[in-house]
């Protein structure tokens, strides 16, 4: 049977979240040289049955075109990181970094795996440390280049293919100020992770 | 002495976590607690603290929009940021717009006690 996860546990793993989301800022306002608007991580737990409708709901905002790349992760906890970005977002960072390169699929796809790579790596590495423990990030990969986001979900999330019954997903949310880019890191954690977070987090709220 | 102080965070955890490191210079905390911008406007308007701890990302009203309240409405308040987004940009925008200083969370005792007393707050 899993955890429950009561206010406290949640508001903790939302404060660990929000320090990885600055650090994983920094390291993004630093490679672009811009001003990262950062958003109040958002978590929830789903039942795998209500995945695809609760994530088109929580990527309302990115309009009906995205770009996907995924991640692995283990160790202290175990799971699956998206990076979802908005049709024009790479175009946006290709003007941004004024290169001479022309932008093109294959220059979008490096800049795909290179943006989710600083985000997700500071991103999970930070969650590991803050929760007193490590995470391993594995290499990532694009999903989908410029897909209708109503068939990427589905596909990536399809019966077959989740194993858990219950997903805890931290979202959180980097965007430009005043310039088309918006992305989401969606942070899936496994079933089997569920109890060792709630033990976790169980350890620092004795803390005080 | 005792000093008044608040603290202005949207996690209730963050905010035990800062009182409990405040505690260990300050023993005799007089603190009040706001879970966001506009709880703490709304304290600011009442009455006057020694300092504030302010967060930027939280609910309602942020970190960013509460200074630049207080500028609109002319209430001194000695603001300290404490958060976790510490991009150079928004460390010198919350300065512009009136925070005396900025701590990156998490929060460390030496570190708040240190920016406290550089800007005479202790």
């Amino acid at each position: 049977m899993n955890p429950t996860f009561s206010e406290d546990h949640l508001d903790i793993l939302k404060e660990t979240s929000n320090l990885a989301m600055g650090q994983a800022g920094a390291h993004l306002a630093e490679a672009l040289e811009t001003f990262i608007e950062l958003s109040i991580p958002d978590i929830k737990i789903v039942e795998s049955s209500e995945i695809i409708e609760t994530l088109a709901e929580l990527t309302a905002s990115m309009g009906e075109v995205i770009s996907v790349v995924r991640q692995g992760f283990d160790d202290l906890l175990t799971g699956e990181a998206l990076m979802v970005f908005s049709e024009e977002a790479l175009r946006t960072v290709s003007d941004l970094l004024d290169d001479d390169e022309e932008f093109s699929p294959a220059k979008e796809r490096e800049l795909l795996l290179d943006i989710s790579n600083i985000i997700t790596g500071a991103c999970l590495m930070s969650l590991g440390s803050n929760l007193k423990g490590s995470i391993n990030v594995s290499r990532p990969s694009v999903f989908c280049q410029r897909m209708p986001s109503q068939d990427v979900f589905g596909s990536i999330f399809a019966k077959e293919n989740i194993g858990w019954k219950q997903i805890l997903i931290i979202k959180i949310s980097f965007n430009l100020e005043q310039k088309d880019f918006k992305s989401d890191l969606f942070m899936f954690l496994s079933e089997e992770s569920l109890a060792t977070l709630h033990d976790t987090l169980d350890k620092l709220l004795e803390q005080y | 002495m005792s000093k008044t102080i608040l603290i202005a965070d949207d996690s209730r955890f963050s905010r035990k976590a800062i009182i409990h490191e405040c505690s260990s210079f300050l023993p005799d905390l007089d603190y009040t607690e706001a879970s966001n911008g506009s709880e703490a406007l709304d304290h600011l308007r009442q009455k006057s603290f020694d300092f504030v701890l302010l967060d930027l990302n939280m609910p309602d009203m942020d970190g960013f929009q509460l200074l630049k309240e207080l500028r609109k409405e002319n209430i001194d308040a000695n603001v300290v940021v404490l958060s976790a987004n510490f991009q150079e940009e928004a460390v010198s925008r919350v300065k512009e717009d009136g925070a005396l200083d900025f701590i990156k969370k998490p929060p460390r005792a030496a570190e708040i006690e240190e920016v406290l007393k550089r800007n005479n707050l202790i």
